[in-house]
C-alpha cells in the first residue's frame, strides 16, 4: 500500500512541480511499482569477501550485505556498512539494530531447528516498546534443492509457525539448513509486525 | 509497618506500573493504525455526522471525500497549529441545480462553499475530557452553517463524545440557549445575507439549543477497525434544500426524510494515513467515504532520506597534498563541495582560516548545507586549518556568514552532538565583495539552465462545471548573464484540455483583471509564455537589498517595476516597497499586450513583514495601490513547519463596496507550499505551491512577480539559519 501512496504522490508532484528532475524521479518510480531486482551472490563475489556474510532483502527494497563482525555463545553479529546489525542465534534472528523497527529476544538460548520443538520465547519490540511472549512450533517440511554460490545444493526445509500471545500477531518463518554442513544457509523471517520479512542468504568462510 | 511489607509494598507498585507500561505498549499493537482520529461525513475530525475533540497535531494536512445522498463534499482540512483545525471544502448538493439557466450552467447540480474551523480549548487530562468549539459553514451561503462546543474523552478503547450544538446542529431543542444569559442576542439566530463570503457574527452561538453524542470503539486486533455510533443533533429539516423546490427554485426534489437520531458506521484504517468510511444514517441513509491525511510538518515526516553526504575519497592523501600547497586546499574544496552540490564562488585563506563564499540550490536548511560544507572542508584542509568561515550568496547578494572551529565541528560529529558543535558559532551578515578573496573559478558566462515538466492548470467550482483544467508540457529556463542578473522564462504547450464548455464570461464593474481568466486560459491553451522576466539584484547598503525587474511578468501583465527590502540581519522583521507600471497581456499569453482593453496601470505596495521565531508564524501586511486601482491592505498569516510545510491564509479589504467586489464580498483564500522532498528519499530545496480563492475577482489583485525579495533573502537573516541547527550533521 506503501508503495501505492508514494507512487501516487510522485506522479501528483510530478504534474505540479518543476522542481524534481526525470533522472531522480524515474529511479524512485521504479522502486515504488516493480521494486529493486534481488541481485544474487556469484561465486566470484563469495571468494572476493574476506568474511563470512549475510546477504538480506527486505521486502522488496535492495538487497545488503551485512558483514560477520563477531561469534560470542553462538551469537553471530552481522554489520552493515551503515551499521546497522543483525544477530542471529542457529540461524534466527535474535536481535536487530539501526532499522528503526527493531526487536531484541530476552529468551532464545533453546531455540533449535529441529523438527516438532515447541517452545515460547520473550521479545522486545520497539517503536512501539513492548515486551511479547510467542509461542514457537518447528515443522520439518521436506527436502529441497536450491541454488547457492551457483550450484544447486541438498536442503532440509523447516516452517517455523509463530504465534503470539498478547496480540493476534501470527506468522511463519522459513528455513533451509545445508544437509551437509547442518548450517542454515537460508531463510526467511518475520521480525517486527510493522517491518516486511527479511529474507536472508547465509555465506560462511 | 514492617520491612518486610513495604518492600512488598514498593514491589506491588512498582510492578503495577511496570504493567501499566507494557499494556500501554501492547495496546498500539493490538490497536495498530489508530495514531490519527477519523473524519466526520462533513469533512472535519468527528463522528459519523457530528464534530468531536480530538485534532490531528500540528503541521498535518489531510483530504477526506464523502458521498451521502444528496451531498457528495470534498475538504480539505489543514492543522496550522495543535489547537486550530480548518477546513475548505466543497459540497455537490444534488437535489439542486446550479441554475434554471441550461445555458449558463447546463446541468450542473448546486455547489457550496465553505469554511469550517474548530478550536481546541482544554486538552484531555487523566480524568478530564478534551473541550472544542468550532462552527461549520462560515462565510458561507448558510446552508450547512452550525456551531457548537464538545468534550471528548477516552477510556481504554473507548472515545466518549458529547456536545451542544446551535444552527443545524440544535435537532432537539433540548434547552433554550445558556448564552442567553450573557446577552439576548444568543436567543434568535439571524440569517446570512447577501453575496455570500461574510462571516456572520451576529449568528454565531445564537438560537435553540441542541445535544449531541457518540462514541468511537476501537476494536483490538482488527487493523485498527473502529465502530462510530451517535445519537444525530443536526436538524435535517433546515440542512441543504430539504423540501425541494419550496426550499429553493432551483431544487427538483426533496432530501430524504430523518428516520432514526441514531447514526452507525465503521472506519477501516488502511494504515495511518488512509481510511475509509462506511455508515448509515438518518435510519435511512447509506454514506461512504474516505480521507488521507499525514503530518506533512516533521522533518523527514513521508519518506526517510537516502542521500547522504557524498565523501571525499582517499581523503588523508588529498590532505597530505593540500598541506603542500594553498591553491591546493582550493581545487580539492571546489571539487568536493561540487559533489555534494554545493558551489565554491570564492576562497581565500588568511592564517590558519579557510574562508570561502558558496551558493546552493539543494538544501531548503542552510543549516544541512553549511555542515555538509564544513565536513568537505574538515575532510580536505590541512593540519594547520583550525577555523572555516563559509559564506553563502543567493541572487549574486551576500547573505549570510558561519564561522565555526575546526576541532569543535570535528569532535562533536560522529555523536552529532549539534548544540556542542555550535555552542561558539558565529552566524553574521555577509556583505559580499568578490575583489576580497584569491580564489575562484572562472564562470562560463551567460549560463543556461533548463528543465521540461508536465504541468496543470485548474479551473474549479464556476457555473459551466466543476472542473476544468488542462496538462501542458512545459519547458522553464534560467539564463545567468552575471550572478545578479538573469532572465526566467516558462513557457509550454497543452497536450490536453476541456475547455470547450468553459464559457463564464466577467460581469465585473472593475477592470478585468483577474475576471478574464476564461479568456485566458483558452485563447492559451495551445502554447503560451507565461512568464519572461528580467531581474537584477543588488545589495546597496547592509541590510538593504533591492531588485529591478522588466518582461512578462505574470500570466495576464508585463511590464517593469522593481522591489526594495530592509531586512535587518539579527531581527526578525522587514519592511519593503515595490513599484510596477503594468500593462495587460494578450489573452493568448504570446508578446503582444492585449489591444481590446490596453488596459495599464501604476500598482505598489509598501510590504511589512514580522516573523514570530519560536512559532515561526510570519504576519505579512502589503498596503497600497492593487492592479484593479482599488487601495487597502492585504493580510496574510502564515507558518512554516520545520520539514519546510508553510500553510497560509490571506484577506484584503480595499476601498471597494462588496457590491463591487461582487460575489465573495471580499478576497481571501488559503494556500499551503509543501516541499517536493518530503516526498522523495532525496533532498531538494523545491516547494509544491496549492493555492486557492473562493472566488476569482478583480478586487485586491497582487501582482504576481517572480523572485520576490523577501524569500530571494530569506537566508540573510540570523535567526533562518539558527532555527535549523539541528541539521547540521545530516
Amino acid at each position: 500500500m506503501i508503495y501505492t501512496i508514494r507512487l501516487f504522490l510522485i506522479l501528483l508532484l510530478l504534474s505540479c512541480c518543476s522542481y524534481v528532475s526525470y533522472s531522480q524521479v524515474v529511479p524512485m518510480i521504479k522502486v515504488a511499482t516493480i521494486g529493486v531486482p534481488n541481485e544474487s551472490i556469484t561465486l566470484k563475489d563469495f571468494q572476493n569477501a574476506e568474511y563470512s556474510f549475510l546477504k538480506v532483502r527486505i521486502g522488496r527494497s535492495a538487497n545488503a550485505n551485512l558483514t560477520l563482525a563477531t561469534v560470542k555463545n553462538n551469537i553471530l553479529e552481522w554489520v552493515s556498512a551503515t551499521n546497522e546489525k543483525i544477530y542471529t542465534y542457529n540461524g534466527k534472528i535474535i536481535k536487530v539494530s539501526g532499522i528503526g523497527k527493531n526487536i531484541s529476544f530476552i529468551t532464545y538460548s533453546k531455540f533449535a531447528i529441529e523438527p516438532q520443538t515447541i517452545d515460547s520465547f520473550d521479545v522486545q519490540l520497539y517503536n512501539p516498546g513492548a515486551v511479547i511472549q510467542q509461542v514457537s512450533d518447528m515443522r520439518f517440511v521436506d527436502y529441497r534443492e536450491i541454488y547457492h554460490l551457483d550450484e544447486k545444493i541438498n536442503t532440509q526445509y523447516f516452517k517455523e509457525y509463530v504465534i503470539t500471545k498478547e496480540f493476534r500477531w501470527k506468522y511463519v518463518n522459513h528455513y533451509w539448513v545445508d544437509d551437509s554442513t547442518n548450517r542454515v544457509i537460508k531463510s526467511k523471517q518475520s521480525i517486527h509486525p510493522d517491518f516486511p520479512s527479511l529474507e536472508i542468504e547465509y555465506f560462511y568462510k | 509497618m514492617k520491612i518486610t511489607q513495604k518492600i512488598f509494598l514498593s514491589f506491588f507498585v512498582l510492578q503495577s506500573f511496570i504493567s501499566i507500561e507494557l499494556q500501554s505498549s501492547i495496546y498500539d499493537y493490538r490497536f495498530p493504525n489508530s495514531t490519527y482520529p477519523s473524519y466526520s461525513n462533513y469533512g472535519t475530525i468527528g463522528i459519523i455526522q457530528m464534530p468531536n475533540a480530538r485534532m490531528m497535531p500540528e503541521g498535518s494536512l489531510g483530504f477526506s471525500w464523502s458521498d451521502m445522498d444528496p451531498y457528495k463534499r470534498g475538504s480539505i482540512v489543514a492543522y496550522p497549529f495543535s489547537w486550530f483545525e480548518a477546513s475548505y471544502q466543497y459540497t455537490d448538493i444534488g437535489n439542486a441545480l446550479y441554475s434554471n439557466i441550461e445555458a449558463f450552467s447546463g446541468k450542473q447540480t448546486y455547489k457550496d462553499k465553505s469554511f469550517d474551523a474548530k478550536f481546541l480549548l482544554f486538552k484531555e487530562t487523566k480524568y478530564l475530557p478534551a473541550v472544542a468549539a468550532g462552527a461549520r459553514d462560515l462565510a458561507g451561503t448558510g446552508v450547512f452553517s452550525s456551531e457548537f462546543i464538545v468534550a471528548s474523552k477516552r477510556v481504554n478503547n473507548f472515545d466518549f463524545s458529547f456536545g451542544l450544538g446551535w444552527g443545524i446542529l440544535n435537532n432537539n431543542h433540548t434547552f433554550s440557549n445558556p448564552f442567553s444569559v450573557l446577552s439576548n442576542r444568543f436567543e434568535s439566530r439571524s440569517v446570512n445575507e447577501g453575496l455570500g463570503g461574510n462571516i456572520n457574527t451576529d449568528a454565531f452561538f445564537a438560537g435553540d439549543t441542541g445535544v449531541f453524542g457518540g462514541v468511537e470503539i476501537y476494536l483490538p486486533n482488527l487493523k485498527g477497525l473502529r465502530i462510530k455510533l451517535e445519537y444525530d443533533g443536526i436538524d435535517y429539516t433546515k440542512e441543504g434544500f430539504p423540501f425541494g423546490e419550496d426550499s429553493f427554485k432551483y431544487a427538483f426534489r426533496s432530501v430524504r426524510s430523518q428516520e432514526s437520531k441514531f447514526n452507525y458506521g465503521f472506519v477501516y484504517p488502511v494504515n495511518d494515513s488512509f481510511h475509509l468510511k462506511f455508515n448509515y444514517v438518518k435510519g435511512n441513509t447509506f454514506s461512504f467515504g474516505f480521507s488521507i491525511q499525514a503530518n506533512l510538518g516533521k522533518k523527514n515526516s513521508v519518506i526517510p532520506k537516502e542521500d547522504p553526504y557524498v565523501k571525499t575519497p582517499k581523503a588523508d592523501v588529498v590532505r597530505s597534498v593540500t598541506a603542500k600547497k594553498e591553491s591546493l586546499v582550493y581545487l580539492s574544496s571546489l571539487r568536493s563541495l561540487r559533489s555534494n552540490n554545493l558551489f565554491i564562488q570564492n576562497a581565500k585563506i588568511e592564517d590558519s582560516q579557510l574562508d570561502i563564499v558558496f551558493t546552493q540550490s539543494k538544501h531548503s536548511s542552510f543549516a544541512r548545507a553549511a555542515g555538509r560544507a564544513f565536513t568537505v572542508l574538515d575532510e580536505v584542509s590541512p593540519d594547520y586549518i583550525d577555523t572555516f568561515k563559509i559564506s553563502n550568496i543567493n541572487g549574486g547578494v551576500g547573505m549570510h556568514t558561519i564561522e565555526i572551529k575546526r576541532d569543535a565541528f570535528k569532535r562533536n560529529q560522529e555523536s552529532k552532538l549539534h548544540k556542542l558543535a555550535t555552542k561558539n558559532i558565529k552566524v553574521e551578515r555577509f556583505k559580499y565583495k568578490p575583489q576580497d578573496y584569491t580564489y575562484a573559478p572562472k564562470p562560463t558566462l551567460p549560463a543556461f539552465f533548463y528543465k521540461v515538466v508536465p504541468t496543470v492548470r485548474s479551473q474549479i467550482g464556476g457555473p459551466d462545471g466543476f472542473y476544468f483544467g488542462d496538462l501542458r508540457l512545459s519547458l522553464h529556463t534560467e539564463t545567468l548573464f552575471k550572478k545578479n542578473l538573469s532572465l526566467i522564462t516558462s513557457a509550454s504547450v497543452g497536450i490536453v484540455d476541456n475547455y470547450d464548455n468553459l464559457k463564464l464570461a466577467s460581469d465585473s464593474s472593475l477592470p478585468h483583471v483577474r475576471t478574464d481568466i476564461v479568456k485566458y486560459l483558452k485563447s492559451s491553451k495551445d502554447y503560451s509564455v507565461r512568464r519572461m522576466q528580467l531581474n537584477y539584484f543588488s545589495n546597496p547598503y547592509k541590510d538593504i537589498y533591492a531588485k529591478l525587474s522588466g518582461g512578462l511578468l505574470e500570466e495576464m501583465f508585463g511590464g517593469v517595476g522593481g522591489e526594495i527590502l530592509y531586512r535587518p540581519f539579527n531581527r526578525t522583521w522587514g519592511i519593503g516597497a515595490e513599484l510596477w507600471r503594468v500593462r495587460q497581456r494578450g489573452y493568448n499569453q504570446m508578446f503582444d499586450f492585449e489591444p481590446d482593453t490596453a488596459y495599464q496601470t501604476t500598482t505598489g505596495h509598501i510590504n511589512i513583514y514580522v516573523k514570530e521565531p519560536r512559532s515561526q508564524v510570519l504576519l505579512t501586511l502589503r498596503g497600497g495601490k492593487f492592479l484593479a486601482q482599488d487601495s487597502g491592505i492585504n493580510f496574510d498569516f502564515s507558518r512554516r513547519f520545520k520539514s519546510g510545510l508553510r500553510v497560509g491564509a490571506f484577506f484584503s479589504l480595499t476601498d471597494i463596496s462588496e457590491a463591487e467586489f461582487g460575489e465573495g464580498s471580499f478576497d481571501k483564500g488559503f494556500y499551503f507550499y509543501i516541499p517536493v522532498d518530503i516526498f522523495f528519499n532525496f533532498y531538494n530545496k523545491g516547494n509544491a505551491a496549492f493555492g486557492l480563492r473562493p472566488i476569482t475577482r478583480d478586487g485586491a489583485a497582487i501582482l504576481v512577480h517572480s523572485h520576490h525579495l523577501w524569500g530571494i533573502t530569506e537566508q540573510a537573516q540570523g535567526h533562518t539559519i539558527l532555527r535549523d541547527l539541528d541539521d547540521i550533521y545530516d
